[in-house]
């Protein structure tokens, strides 16, 4: 029996072509956020948990940070 | 109307500065990837998630480019789409209120209309600019991952999709002007605006009056080539509503924002 996932490395090479522009977009907003979040004047653990979110919950941490993260200041 | 262009101006550094600029479309863009992606691949992903179990057969039905294009704009845009447009556009008025911006800017003899008309053009703009380029992506992909759809039905689509769009802003809107939290407002406006589209799966007569019927119509567009009957209602009706909000919202922030003269 054979649990969790497999991507062979060729099928992983077939759909790359297809995949850039989704990462390059998600790495435009995760370095635009991030930049943002370290030139503005915070507290230490709100910039810390902000990273985490960021950089962790995939795809809508940058733009949970854009809606939520930029409010108070 | 030099007012407006200053106003309209204001908007843009404002999107700007917030970013909105970027990650509107850029969400778009991932809802218009994710579904022709996902759907081309389904067989593979399926696979990969440790496959059906042994004696189950699945018949995956034949998808054809403008079923996906269909598909994206029903389930993807409709979807995380609306949610994304009333929570990006939640606290525009609101904020304003807030922090005394609107009545500095009533102050500065711009009229309220100019205010909330410059307010409502900008919102739009962002919001066309978003779906038009979430679209072109997801025309892209399924010209290539199926086959060519005819751009004047996707232009024909979207330009119907985009009628619904303004709704959702127009009532965004009207909904800032009245209630004063943005909380608030993302509550009513998702409740009203899922309400609606929840609707259009009765499918009775009234769905004519219904905006949300739009879609529908939207996605008709694409597939067919055709509206279904009485498009011409459901968008007058649309485009009747959406000047009723405006009206109603300009109407109660004059009672209540500006002082009594």
């Amino acid at each position: 029996m054979h649990y969790g996932y497999s991507i062979g490395i060729e099928e992983l090479w077939k759909w790359l072509p297809l995949l850039i522009p989704f990462l390059i977009l998600h790495l435009i907003l995760l370095v635009v956020a991030l930049r943002d979040l370290l030139r503005r004047d915070l507290s230490t653990e709100y910039r810390l948990i902000w990273t985490a979110i960021i950089v962790f919950v995939s795809l809508f941490g940058p733009i949970l940070y854009f809606i939520l993260g930029r409010k108070d200041r | 109307m030099n007012h407006l262009s200053v106003l309209l101006k204001k908007e843009w550094l404002e999107a700007s500065r917030s970013y909105k600029l970027l990650w509107f479309p850029v969400v778009f863009m991932f809802l218009g990837i994710i579904q022709p992606l996902s759907s081309y691949y389904l067989p593979q992903i399926l696979e990969l998630a440790g496959g059906l179990p042994e004696g189950v057969n699945i018949a995956l039905p034949q998808i054809t480019a403008e079923d996906v294009l269909a598909s994206t704009v029903t389930n993807q845009f409709d979807q995380l789409g609306l949610l994304v447009i009333v929570i990006g556009m939640m606290s525009i008025v609101v904020s304003d209120k807030d922090n005394g911006m609107l009545t500095f800017i009533l102050t500065r003899n711009a009229s309220l209309g100019e205010y909330l008309l410059g307010k409502w053009i900008g919102q739009a703009a962002i919001v066309a600019g978003a779906v038009a380029t979430g679209m072109l992506i997801a025309g892209l992909y399924t010209s290539y991952l199926y086959s060519f759809v005819p751009l004047s039905r996707i232009v024909a689509g979207l330009g119907v999709y985009y009628t619904w769009c303004l709704f959702m802003v127009t009532l965004t809107l009207l909904m800032g002007s009245l209630l004063s939290r943005s909380s608030g407002v993302a509550v009513v406006s998702l409740f009203v605006l899922i309400f609606l589209k929840v609707a259009t799966a009765l499918g009775s007569g009234f769905q004519i009056m219904n905006p949300a019927h739009l879609t529908n119509h939207a996605v008709h567009i694409m597939i067919s080539g055709s509206a279904l009957p009485h498009f011409m209602t459901t968008a007058a009706v649309t485009l009747l509503l959406i000047v009723v909000f405006l009206i109603l919202s300009h109407f109660y922030l004059s009672r209540k924002e500006l002082p009594a003269s």
